[in-house]
């Protein structure tokens, strides 16, 4: 009955959190409530049907059924949520506004709640049909239905409470910052579930692990224990993630932040982005040009690579003139696809005097095999930290993109770079 | 941008060291594991270091099962009378357990990796 108990607990747990913050994320919706039954409704409707063609599902696709249906499910919610925090962007404020003034319910459009059902029932879909698989397994091999039921009850009623007090706790956030917290709840949980479908995605053997693992806290935090557990749907949490795991986060997170962004636009900075936007477009159709194709003269082999860089201007005007600035680096390949490295700068000032400038960590992501693909693709992300503690910290994210054609080297840098804290500024700019 | 530089030199140095990669591209080897009344048979697997290995985990039984690895991250329904594949590693030596989420009490077993 325990055992029941236990499994039934941690199935319910996942779809129970995402409800709770789903929940909190549309409060003062006009009839979300409606759309979170008919998403629970069908979410379950679902997973009875799942359960019903495990076999088939398993067998299709090479075997690997099983987790295509699993990714598919996980991705197409992480779609939904992003969809639902690009527009929540949209109406957030004017959402809080007429519930401070008017009190509850209030009408704010007909998409996001459809979003809302969608999530739900996705999540009480994946979760569900495992449950009705287990709690089949058990009632067939004939263990007492009172048992099952019980155990059942108690495991279901346990998490639905975990949810609940969720639920209630998000509810005490004032007002005025409740979109914004849910906002980065949303935004963490959906990061974390990519990284869930990315799990899936190395078990059918699609994509690489790029280190089975990178590091091991369970035995700080057990992801088995409920508050690991708490922490892996809430925050994507992994206490032996792989390297492709952390790369989907990583890349998730940055990825809605720059969507969100784009959609609700607003900031001038973008303007110009989007002209580059047209010429970039131009530039990579003239490479469809079918010709050989082997991307990247980054290789990532090497173990240990060692680099001195530095740039020096030279000007009439004297001002201007007798500036540079030195790079030492060192880095080291973990993978074949993971090249990691940190350095220091020192700038030249006008005084002449060199000055250690900030100190910086590099990971460059090497996505595509090289030369397997038309364009070879890795993500690249710094971290830079002054020593001047007047500036602020910043996070630096790129796409690298690839091409060969012909004797030359076609790179795309998308770049997209972030000072924390101080004005916050998002730039977003292509190199 | 305000102050253009006229002519900005750049240069750069950069030392490899050891640049040894060896990789190789063969079919995985495949393990065959059962599971019979609950159980793994067999319940301890040897598998090569650094390796891909394809797992095949057969299920006898009439009832579902959830072959599942929190060391490995793995996790995948066994439906009754079915039978999945599940790739696993390349991993680092060491112990690895599995365990039949619907059965732990009897479904246990570990990889070894040497």
């Amino acid at each position: 009955m325990l055992g029941t108990a236990v499994i039934v607990f941690r199935e319910v747990l996942e779809a129970a959190l995402i409800i709770s913050i789903m929940l909190a994320a549309t409060r003062g919706m006009l009839g979300r409530g409606r759309w979170v039954w008919i998403g629970l409704a069908s979410g379950l409707g679902g997973a009875v049907l799942l359960a019903l063609l495990a076999d088939r599902i398993n067998n299709a696709i090479a075997g690997t059924g099983q987790e295509m249906i699993n990714a598919t499910i996980l991705l197409t919610a992480v779609v939904m949520l992003t969809w639902h925090l690009v527009w929540m962007r949209k109406h957030a404020a004017q959402l809080s506004q007429q519930i401070r003034r008017v009190g509850a319910a209030v009408m704010a459009g007909e998409q996001a709640p459809t979003a809302l059902a969608v999530i739900v029932g996705l999540a009480v879909l994946r979760e569900g049909s495992e449950l009705v698989l287990f709690l089949h397994g058990i009632a067939a091999s004939g263990s007492g239905a009172s048992n099952l039921l019980f155990g059942s009850l108690i495991g279901l009623a346990a998490g639905v409470l975990i949810g609940v007090v969720l639920y209630l706790g998000l509810l005490r956030i004032p007002i005025h910052q409740v979109f914004r917290v849910t906002g980065w709840l949303i935004l963490l949980l959906a990061a974390g579930l990519a990284a869930q479908a990315a799990g899936y995605l190395v078990q059918a053997n699609l994509i690489p692990s790029l280190g089975e693992r990178i590091w091991d806290s369970s035995q700080l935090l057990s992801q088995q224990s409920v508050l690991g557990q708490f922490l892996h749907i809430t925050l994507g949490y992994l206490d032996r993630p792989m390297g492709i795991q952390i790369l989907t986060y990583v890349a998730t997170l940055f990825g809605i932040l720059l969507l969100t962004r784009l959609v609700n636009g607003g900031e001038s900075r973008l303007t110009p982005g989007k002209a580059v936007t047209a010429v970039l477009v131009v530039y990579l159709t003239l490479l469809l040009v079918p010709s050989e194709s082997h991307a990247s003269h980054k290789v990532y082999s090497p173990k240990v690579e060692l680099e001195v860089c530095g740039h020096r201007t030279f000007d009439n005007d004297a001002a201007k003139s007798d500036q540079g600035k030195f790079k030492v680096e060192v880095g080291y390949g973990v993978t074949e696809y993971w090249f990691t490295s940190v350095f220091g700068e020192i700038e030249k000032s006008e005084s002449g005097s060199h000055k250690y400038e900030a100190t910086a960590w590099e990971n460059i992501f090497q996505l595509t095999e090289q030369g397997k693909y038309w364009v070879g693709v890795g993500l690249y992300l710094e971290y830079e930290h002054p020593r001047n503690s007047a500036s602020n910290d910043k996070v630096e994210a790129k796409l690298l993109l690839e091409k060969t054609a012909g004797k030359f080297i076609h790179t795309a840098n998308l770049v997209f770079a972030r000072e924390i804290a101080g004005s916050n500024a998002t730039e977003f700019e292509y190199a | 941008m305000t102050n253009t530089p006229i002519t900005v030199l750049r240069a750069c140095v950069v030392a490899s060291l050891l640049s040894l990669a060896s990789f190789s591209m063969a079919a995985e080897p495949e393990v065959i594991i059962t599971i019979k009344d609950h159980k793994f048979d067999p319940a301890e697997v040897t598998l090569p270091v650094n390796t891909k290995v394809k797992l095949v985990v057969k299920n006898l039984d009439p009832t579902p099962e959830e072959f599942e690895s929190h060391d490995l991250h793995r996790e995948k329904i066994v439906p009754g009378n079915g039978q999945i594949t599940v790739y696993v590693g390349p991993l680092q030596p060491g112990t690895y357990k599995f365990f039949g989420e619907f059965n732990q009490a009897t479904a246990q077993g570990k990889i070894i990796v040497k």
